[in-house]
């Protein structure tokens, strides 16, 4: 077990010093300093309390969207389609939260909402597991078409009436369904929700390990043909599996919704569902590197806002890109390397 | 409905398609050389960058041409690096050249025209905006280089050596490396050859819209994606399918005054008919057996 763990930790070496070789050519080339914007990159986000604030909350979907990642790629699948549940559920919370009556208290509220949120998520990803499980067809076409209905869909629904007269946006929640801020980072958008993306991240490396469910889902991610000749519903299993995920992801909307913006739009928190893969493929299994890499993610684009002024933000999204670029080819990489060792 | 059965019409749901066309057919070299490719999206991006780039930097609409198709070209080698010689996943790989080519082409349109939404204008090879719709179309010379590529990529997958081994290594590369085909390079050169012809469906876009703007592929490159499956992974058929889907939106167009249908209902239509299609007829639309297979 050591070995490979060495060759992993190796190789997410390397693929972060290629990364921060390109961030600083790409940085050179601006005719910027690398160190000067990297300061000012960390002064605009740990370096205040809104600014740390802001990360927080931007982790806070990362994570969860990372979580909803990571439990499909367990069973050797790639979960695409948490955007399209993330947006589904997202209108699904802001529809509903605002017909709540005014005076609803949180103790109805939250649950209430948190279980439309995943509700609802699971549902918008059943269809995939079951075109996967039942049909054979591949879980990434069918999560991008998902995805690219879902927005329509959201789009449709808003314009025929779930949004409020000449606005692009459901009505406001009533105050018993938005959620408690983080009271030692004013102004920022971090909320509780923070505690729900933690325990979502550290129940599922518990259940993965410790239940038989999370044993026969490590079994099918492994090898699906030896795990049906030892009598695992590799199907069922695939079909519950995505819907899981898909209920995480819809979760996102306790941050988004109920936390920060008060109802529900268009393109709200577009985009997390692909940072959360990016995020769970370089986390592994782990689920502390889950957390650490939202973390990081976060900052980043939280520090993109910050060094807008001196350099394209959009440098973050190619720095990402590139992470996950070294990140899946560093492995090989580190194998040539160790064979010329050898030579 | 006679505002359906006009010439303009005509031209209007083809020129809608020619994006459709040229990407899908770049879909298909890849993934029926067994190359899994979601990154058609961002191949068409950098290819409208590089056609505007290369227009304003030289001047000539013809260079800008070349160079759209060498940076789509340049897209699909670094696919073609990260997962024939990293060993990467070819999904993996096509989500992080999207995200590449988003932020990279905002990245570039602010250092080359300091924008943050659009280059400058350029004349493009289309005739002027001023002529009709059908002879702007069947005087544009992108329109027959769109055609020149659909029927190439039928012929020459169907006819040619390179076509067939394309084919062999999609479906069984262990055979094909057997009787001495080169799997690597065979599914290389099919890259190369989609990000070409995806990077066409960018060029014609930048010329059509005479500039480039932030995210303009506006999801092209998926409902291309989504017309190769629908073909069951055939050039013929993705023809057809494309076609279909220019017509919808031409005809959304033609009456949204009429409020007939919602336009969310057109832009869904590709993708139902994927997963209807995915569902139900999936022995016809068999994908080939080592698609995503080292």
């Amino acid at each position: 077990m050591n070995a490979p763990r060495a060759a992993r930790t190796r190789a997410i070496l390397l693929a972060a010093l290629l990364s921060a070789i390109a961030f600083e050519l790409a940085v050179l080339a601006w005719g910027e300093s690398p160190g000067s914007i990297l300061a000012q990159l960390f002064a605009g986000t740990w370096g205040t309390r809104f600014g740390a604030g802001q990360v927080l909350f931007k982790a806070t979907s990362i994570a969860l969207a990372g979580a909803a990642a990571q439990i499909a790629l367990r069973a050797g699948l790639f979960q695409i389609g948490a955007e399209g549940a993330i947006a589904v559920s997202a209108l699904a919370v802001g529809a509903i939260g605002a017909r709540l009556p005014a005076s609803v208290s949180p103790i109805v509220a939250w649950p209430l909402l948190a279980l439309v949120a995943a509700s609802v998520g699971a549902l918008w990803t059943l269809p995939i597991g079951v075109l996967r499980a039942r049909f054979g067809a591949h879980e990434v076409i069918s999560g991008i078409m998902t995805n690219k209905i879902a927005g329509a869909l959201v789009g449709y629904l808003l314009a025929r009436g779930l949004a409020e007269r000449a606005s692009v946006h459901t009505a406001p929640l009533p105050p018993g369904a938005t959620l408690v801020r983080l009271g030692p980072f004013p102004g920022s958008a971090a909320n509780v929700a923070i505690f729900v993306a933690i325990a979502v991240v550290v129940a599922w490396a518990w259940i993965a390990r410790r239940t038989v469910f999370g044993r026969e889902v490590s079994a099918i991610g492994a090898s699906d043909t030896v795990s049906l000749a030892t009598g695992i519903a590799v199907g069922r299993r695939q079909i519950e599996i995505l819907a899981l995920s898909g209920a995480v992801a819809g979760l996102c909307a306790l941050n988004d919704v109920m936390g920060y913006k008060g109802y529900a739009e268009e393109g709200l928190s577009s985009g997390v569902g692909f940072t959360g893969l990016a995020a769970a493929l370089l986390a592994g299994r782990s689920s502390v590197g889950l957390l650490a890499t939202a973390l990081f993610f976060a900052t980043l684009s939280q520090g993109g806002l910050s060094i807008n002024a001196r350099i394209p933000m959009e440098i973050v999204d190619v720095v990402v890109a590139l992470v996950i670029l070294f990140v899946a080819v560093a492995p090989r990489i580190d194998e040539k390397l160790g064979e010329e060792d050898r030579a | 409905m006679s505002r359906l059965f006009t010439l303009a019409f005509l031209a209007q749901a083809v020129r809608i398609a020619l994006p459709y066309l040229a990407a899908s057919m770049g879909g298909i070299w890849s993934e029926r050389a067994g190359v899994p490719n979601v990154a058609l999206e961002g191949t068409i991006l950098v290819a409208a960058l590089g056609a505007v780039a290369g227009t304003t930097l030289t001047g000539s609409a013809w260079l800008g041409l070349i160079v759209g198709l060498l940076a789509g070209v340049l897209l699909q080698i670094v696919h073609a690096l990260v997962v024939l010689i990293g060993r990467a996943n070819a999904i993996v790989s096509g989500l992080a050249l999207n995200l590449l080519a988003a932020g990279g082409t905002r990245f570039l349109l602010r250092a080359l025209y300091d924008s943050s939404s659009n280059s400058p204008a350029i004349p493009g090879l289309a005739p002027p905006a001023s002529t009709s719709l059908l002879r702007a179309t069947v005087l544009d010379p992108t329109t027959w280089m769109v055609a020149a590529v659909v029927v190439g990529t039928i012929v020459a997958l169907e006819r040619t050596r390179l076509g067939l081994r394309v084919r062999a290594v999609g479906e069984h590369p262990e055979a094909a490396a057997s009787v001495g085909v080169p799997v690597a390079r065979t599914r290389a050169v099919a890259l190369a050859i989609t990000g070409a012809t995806a990077g066409l469906a960018g060029v014609w876009l930048a010329f059509d819209q005479r500039q480039f703007s932030s995210g303009m592929s506006g999801g092209r490159g998926f409902i291309a994606l989504a017309t190769v499956v629908i073909a069951g992974w055939r050039p013929l058929p993705a023809v057809g399918f494309a076609l279909l889907f220019g017509v919808a939106e031409a005809a959304q167009i033609v009456l949204q005054d009429q409020n007939v249908v919602a336009h969310q209902v057109v832009q869904a239509l590709p993708y139902v008919l994927t997963l209807v299609v995915l569902a139900g007829w999936v022995r016809r639309a068999r994908p080939p057996a080592a698609l995503g297979r080292p």
